[in-house]
C-alpha cells in the first residue's frame, strides 16, 4: 500500500492504537448528558473517533458567554437550545457521525440502551441521577467536572465503585446548585472562573475512557477518580472502594 | 487476689488535616465513632469555606462517606487532605 492509500482512511491513525477498535466505535451509541463546555469537548473527541452515533441531552439554552469554552457554538446559536445547537453543528462538522439532540433534562431521559455514557452536567443532582440510572440499566458512565484550573473524572463500571461511592453529606448539601458557564436560567453563580484548558483536559479523559469501553477494553479503565490541577500541571488517580450503604451497590 | 489492672487505651487519633488549597493545617483530634461527614464538616467550617462539596483523601485513596475513624487505621500524626471536588460542567 503506498502512503496515499494510508492517507485516503479518516482512521488510519486510530487503527495504529492497539487497543482501539475502530469498528466497534463506528458500531457504537452514546450518550453525553450536558451540551455545555465539556459537553461541547467530549463530542468533538468522539465524533472525531469515529463514534457512529451520539446522543445529545440538554434542556438549557446557548448565552453569549458559553462561546469562550464551547468549540461547536456560533454566535447565531445564542438562545437556542444546546442540545439542538450542538447537534446540528457536531453533524454539520463531522457528517460521518450522526449526532441527535434529546432536548431534556438528564432526569427525563427514558432509554438507556448505550454503550457508554458521560456526565458532563453541572450540578450534583443530575449527576446522582445519570450514575443511578447507569447503574440500573448496567451501562458504563464516564463523569467529568471542572472548576476553573482542576477538574476530575470518574469512571464507573457495573458492580465497581459508582460516583455516588465518592460523595458524602457535602455534596448532597448542594445537590440542587448549578456549577455552571452558562447565563441564562441559572439560578447559582459559579464557584470559580471556568476555562476551556481545564475542560479540554478533562472531557479528552472522558472520551479516551469511553473509548476503551466501546472497544471493549474496560480493563484498561482507569480505577478511582482522577483529579487534575491545571495550576500545578498534574494529574493523579485516588483510590476509591464501595461505600457502605450506597443505594447503588 | 488482686486482678491485674486492665491498661486503659487512648481511642483518640489526633491528626493533621490540610486544606489543599492554601496549605494551610489544622490538627483535629478524633474518636472512634466519628465519621467522615463528621471531618468534611468540622475543617469546611473552621476554613469558612463556601458551600461546595469536598471530599478528604488520605495518602493514595479517597475515604467514603460512612466510614467511621476505627475502620480508617488512622495513628497519631497522619495528616488527611481536604480536597474541594468539582461539580461544573
Amino acid at each position: 500500500m503506498r502512503a496515499r492509500e494510508y492517507d485516503e482512511d479518516r482512521f488510519d491513525r486510530m487503527r495504529r492504537i492497539g487497543w482501539l477498535d475502530v469498528g466497534r466505535l463506528r458500531a457504537s451509541r452514546c450518550l453525553v448528558a450536558g451540551a455545555g463546555a465539556l459537553g461541547n469537548e467530549a463530542v468533538k473527541c468522539l465524533a472525531l473517533a469515529g463514534v457512529g452515533r451520539i446522543d445529545v441531552a440538554d434542556d438549557d439554552s446557548v448565552a453569549m458567554s458559553n462561546l469562550s469554552r464551547c468549540a461547536l457554538f456560533r454566535e447565531g446559536d445564542v438562545g437556542r437550545g444546546k442540545a439542538e445547537a450542538l447537534a446540528s453543528r457536531a453533524s454539520e462538522a463531522f457528517p460521518w457521525a450522526e449526532v441527535a439532540p434529546i432536548e431534556s433534562r438528564v432526569q427525563d431521559i427514558a432509554d438507556w440502551g448505550y454503550g457508554a455514557v458521560l456526565g458532563c452536567l453541572d450540578n450534583v443532582s443530575a449527576r446522582l441521577c445519570a450514575n443511578s440510572c447507569a447503574a440500573c440499566a448496567g451501562v458504563p458512565y464516564v463523569d467529568g467536572a471542572t472548576d476553573g484550573l482542576r477538574g476530575k473524572v470518574q469512571v464507573y463500571l457495573p458492580g465497581g465503585p459508582c460516583i455516588e461511592c465518592a460523595m458524602n453529606d457535602s455534596h448532597l448539601r448542594i445537590a440542587d446548585a448549578r456549577f455552571s458557564c452558562a447565563g441564562g436560567g441559572v439560578p447559582f453563580a459559579p464557584k470559580a472562573a471556568a476555562e476551556i484548558t481545564t475542560t479540554s483536559v478533562v472531557a479528552a479523559m472522558q472520551a479516551r475512557e469511553a473509548m476503551k469501553i466501546l472497544s471493549g477494553r474496560r480493563d484498561l479503565c482507569v480505577r478511582g477518580v482522577s483529579y487534575y490541577d491545571g495550576e500545578a500541571g498534574t494529574m493523579e488517580t485516588l483510590g476509591l472502594q464501595i461505600s457502605r450503604g450506597c443505594p447503588n451497590h | 487476689m488482686p486482678q491485674p489492672l486492665t491498661e486503659e487505651r487512648d481511642m483518640t487519633v489526633r491528626v493533621t488535616i490540610v486544606n489543599t488549597l492554601s496549605r494551610s493545617s489544622i490538627r483535629m483530634e478524633l474518636e472512634p465513632y466519628d465519621s467522615v461527614d463528621d471531618i468534611v464538616d468540622t475543617a469546611a467550617e473552621y476554613w469558612a469555606r463556601d458551600a461546595g462539596a469536598y471530599v478528604l483523601r488520605k495518602g493514595s485513596r479517597l475515604l467514603t462517606r460512612g466510614q467511621r475513624i476505627e475502620e480508617l487505621n488512622l495513628s497519631d500524626g497522619d495528616a488527611i487532605e481536604l480536597i474541594p471536588d468539582p461539580e461544573g460542567g
